[in-house]
């Protein structure tokens, strides 16, 4: 396993070096900025935590999340801070959700080790529900390296069948990954990666059978889902992708621009697709395996 | 085999079998049907045991969410209890233990006073810590997105399981859809449903923890 890694924000240098320092023996990757503008050219790397500080000469760590959260909405933050709750302006950052720690001069940066662990393990601050068995899920995803399975025009033939037998804007198979939807096929446009939090699919592997919102306004989830709104949908069926195992990793879906109902035929047909797709990825896993294991 | 429970979180007199340490519940029912009751009731459990508890008021003022909780048996011991409100400074008051943030769609603010009342109750020693938040059903009503209430919850969640503390929280599902619900509801290890039978009784049914009793328990 990699290793976590984390950025560091904080003005103070021997703060600064004694937070780095401490994550740097749990095991950590650490990267450090003294300032607000000096972390920002730091967020395009990869970064699986922020740990800041509240106030800086040219900002505060709150600016600097929300410019995070923007690019990379699943990257949780841990405020570790001087500031006490009350001198912390949440006024135009009530959507950021942070864990806070107040530097005590204790075992603070020990306790702050555990919350990075916890904060980036058990994903404590993303903005959607997760599966019971997500890990699990994310190893069966990994399984299946659809790039290299030449599976491609398969797929594209089902979602063709799909958007022609059904009449939507679009057809679509898309995998969910820990932090964003793939779509590794789509009928009726092509569809760059999804944060996973914007995604109806998200929602989608949670459900037993299949997932259908007639109307996208008339739904708490979607309602004020921007992404959405950018992509035309108003409306939705996914039926989930399922694992030998049951590890849904991702599902077979409609998209239209207007409202629409699903009657207990269509649900079926999707089924019929979605199981389809899903045996064609399996059938290509195991003739990948067995070239795999004829070449050495 | 029956499982060792000690060390479990337990509930006095109600048809709640102990939890693990770690475990928050939703507990779904009416406004009006005694949903805020049986829930301040799981919290004031812990008193036997001198367990410490957090109170999220995001629907009423502090004061009148202890107030309620002293109706249901509680006492709010200042030593070990605090609460967190959300009606903005204009209720501000000069207690300690009750923290103001502006608005419950301050989700960011909730979660700082949150887990600076969390800590500091561990800086004194009390590892057993309840957390009650009055309700679910107004972050949602609060906020613009869903997405930040996942976040909030996710972290509220966490935190009680990381700390192997107990936590519930309130839902009215009149007032959301039943999809909204049962993914608000996926945010948690299980759900107690309330419900005012035929006879006009009171049931709970408990799902989703193990060593429960079946079905619907008259409360």
């Amino acid at each position: 396993m990699t290793a976590i890694s984390v950025l560091v924000a904080d003005a103070d240098d021997e703060a600064r070096g004694a937070t780095a320092s401490a994550l740097e023996d749990a095991g950590m990757a650490v990267s450090e900025a003294s300032a607000v503008e000096a972390a920002r050219s730091e967020l395009d790397s990869d970064i699986d935590c922020l740990v800041t500080e509240y106030a800086f000469p040219d900002g505060t760590g709150l600016d600097l999340l929300s410019e995070l959260r923007s690019e990379s909405p699943d990257t949780p933050c841990v405020l570790f801070t001087d500031a006490e709750p009350s001198d912390i302006d949440t006024t135009a950052f009530e959507d950021l959700v942070v864990e806070y720690l107040r530097k005590d001069g204790s075992d603070d940066r020990t306790r702050l080790r555990t919350r990075v662990d916890e904060v980036t393990t058990l994903r404590t601050q993303v903005g959607y529900p997760l599966p019971d068995d997500e890990d699990a899920r994310l190893d069966a995803i990994a399984e299946y390296d659809v790039e290299n399975l030449a599976v491609e025009e398969t797929l594209d033939r089902l979602t063709e069948l799909a958007a022609r037998h059904f009449g939507t804007d679009r057809a679509f198979i898309g995998l969910v990954h820990e932090h964003d939807e793939e779509f590794v096929s789509c009928h009726g446009g092509t569809l760059a990666p999804l944060a996973r939090e914007n995604t109806m699919c998200t929602h989608a592997i949670l459900e037993p059978e299949i997932m259908v919102v007639e109307d996208t306004q008339e739904d708490t989830r979607f309602e004020h889902n921007d992404a959405l709104d950018r992509l035309d949908i108003r409306s939705y069926v996914g039926a989930p992708m399922r694992t030998e195992d049951g590890r849904a990793i991702g599902s077979f879906c409609l998209t239209h621009d207007e409202p629409r109902t699903y009657s207990e035929a269509d649900r079926e047909y999707l089924r019929l697709l979605a199981d389809e797709a899903m045996e064609q990825l399996r059938l290509r896993r195991r003739l990948d395996d067995t070239e795999e294991h004829e070449s050495r | 085999m029956s499982q060792n429970t000690r060390g479990h979180y337990e509930f006095a007199d109600l048809p709640i079998n102990p939890v693990r340490p770690g475990t928050s519940l939703l507990v779904a029912g009416p406004a009006l049907g005694g949903t805020r009751e049986l829930a301040l009731r799981m919290l004031a459990a812990g008193e036997t045991r001198n367990e410490g508890a957090l109170f999220i008021a995001a629907d009423e003022s502090g004061e009148e969410l202890l107030a309620d909780y002293t109706a249901q048996g509680g006492t709010f011991d200042r030593g070990r209890m605090a609460a967190i409100e959300c009606g903005g400074p204009q209720i501000e008051s000069d207690d300690q233990n009750i923290r103001s943030v502006r608005s419950p769609s301050d989700l960011t603010g909730i979660g700082i006073e949150y887990s600076s009342l969390y800590e500091g109750l561990h800086g004194e020693g009390i590892e057993r810590v309840r957390t009650g938040v009055f309700t679910v059903s107004t972050l949602l009503m609060y906020a613009d997105e869903i997405q930040p209430v996942y976040r909030f919850l996710h972290t509220l969640t966490g935190r009680v399981r990381s700390a192997d503390g107990f936590g519930v929280c309130v839902v009215d599902p009149t007032t959301q859809d039943d999809r909204t619900l049962s993914s608000i509801s996926q945010t948690f290890d299980g759900r107690v449903d309330l419900r005012t039978s035929g006879d006009g009784d009171a049931e709970l049914r408990v799902q989703g923890v193990r060593d429960q009793p079946d079905g619907w328990q008259r409360l």
